[in-house]
């Protein structure tokens, strides 16, 4: 299966779950960050990992440097609409790219795709 | 038959039977123009077929017909009617693709998705829910401390590196 049809495969919600994965991954390699927000960041990735699959959370790196822009450039088009930003990220070709970005977003889309 | 008669459509134009954009135009030798404009490539030969007089001055009338707002509305109410009307012939043409045996499966797969998006669109659904809370400090204590090495665990990150950075905070707090 190729990359753009493993995209279109799933549901396009759980593209933009595995972005966010990826992106509060970072977020807790934070050294600045208060202990609540760390414990309510750790209990989203559990929620996460009970609905898509421990491998395909696993699987998600720390948002690189370039897929972080990518995020916060999206999340800035309407800051306060919510759905622009997820359906901005959840475009196939968005998508496609944001991979190119950070490749284990792929990979963690092949290990859901396996299950 | 003279020039002149020759000139206008041979059958008056129902005004019962065009659109509202089409009805407000002046004459039924415009309504003309505004259908062949649609047979033809240009403005000036679709004033031509309309009936409007030869001359020189046929492009200078052509350019003021197609650009005068009650032809523009009539244009748009037109074309609606020709892609409405399309739809079963393109309709037709997928489906011919969808069940040809020498249609490529990747083209059966794109007609499908055609009739698939129309018929059951993918729907994604964020539930957001916004709730306002006071603001509440968690101590960092050895059970929340030991909760937060469990989730770690639990999402297969290193639970050691999150205690590393919780008690590199607890200094800089110290510190500060």
């Amino acid at each position: 299966m190729t990359p753009p049809e493993l995209i279109a495969s799933v549901s396009s919600g759980i593209l933009s779950e595995l972005v966010c994965v990826a992106h509060y991954k970072r977020a807790l390699t934070r050294p600045d960050m208060s202990v609540g927000l760390r414990l309510e960041i750790l209990e989203w990735l559990t929620r996460c990992a009970r609905d898509l699959l421990l491998a395909t959370v696993e699987a998600v790196e720390p948002a690189s440097d370039r897929l972080e822009e990518a995020f916060i450039k999206a999340r800035r088009i309407n800051p306060a609409d919510l759905e622009c930003f997820f359906s901005v990220i959840e475009r196939p070709d968005v998508f496609a790219d944001l991979c190119k970005l950070h490749p284990s977003l792929l990979m963690a889309l092949e290990v859901h795709k396996a299950r | 038959m003279s020039t002149a008669a020759r000139r206008k459509p041979l059958v008056p134009i129902d005004l019962g039977s065009v659109g509202p954009a089409m009805a407000r135009l002046p004459t039924d030798k415009w309504r003309a123009a505004c259908w062949a404009r649609f047979e033809v490539r240009d403005n000036t030969e679709a004033v031509r077929l309309a009936g409007f007089k030869p001359s020189r001055n046929l492009r200078r009338t052509a350019y003021r017909l197609f650009h005068d707002e009650r032809m523009l509305a009539a244009l748009h109410e037109v074309g609606e009617a020709h892609l409405k009307a399309g739809v079963p012939d393109a309709i037709g043409v997928v489906r011919e693709v969808l069940t040809s045996a020498e249609t490529l499966p990747r083209d059966k797969l794109k007609a499908a998705e055609i009739f698939l998006n129309r018929a059951h669109p993918i729907q994604t659904v964020h539930n957001v829910n916004v709730v306002q809370r006071k603001e509440v400090t968690i101590a960092a204590t050895e059970e929340v401390i030991g909760q937060i090495a469990e989730l770690a665990r639990k999402v297969g990150m290193d639970p050691a590196q999150q205690m590393k950075l919780i008690e590199g905070k607890e200094v800089q707090n110290d510190a500060a």
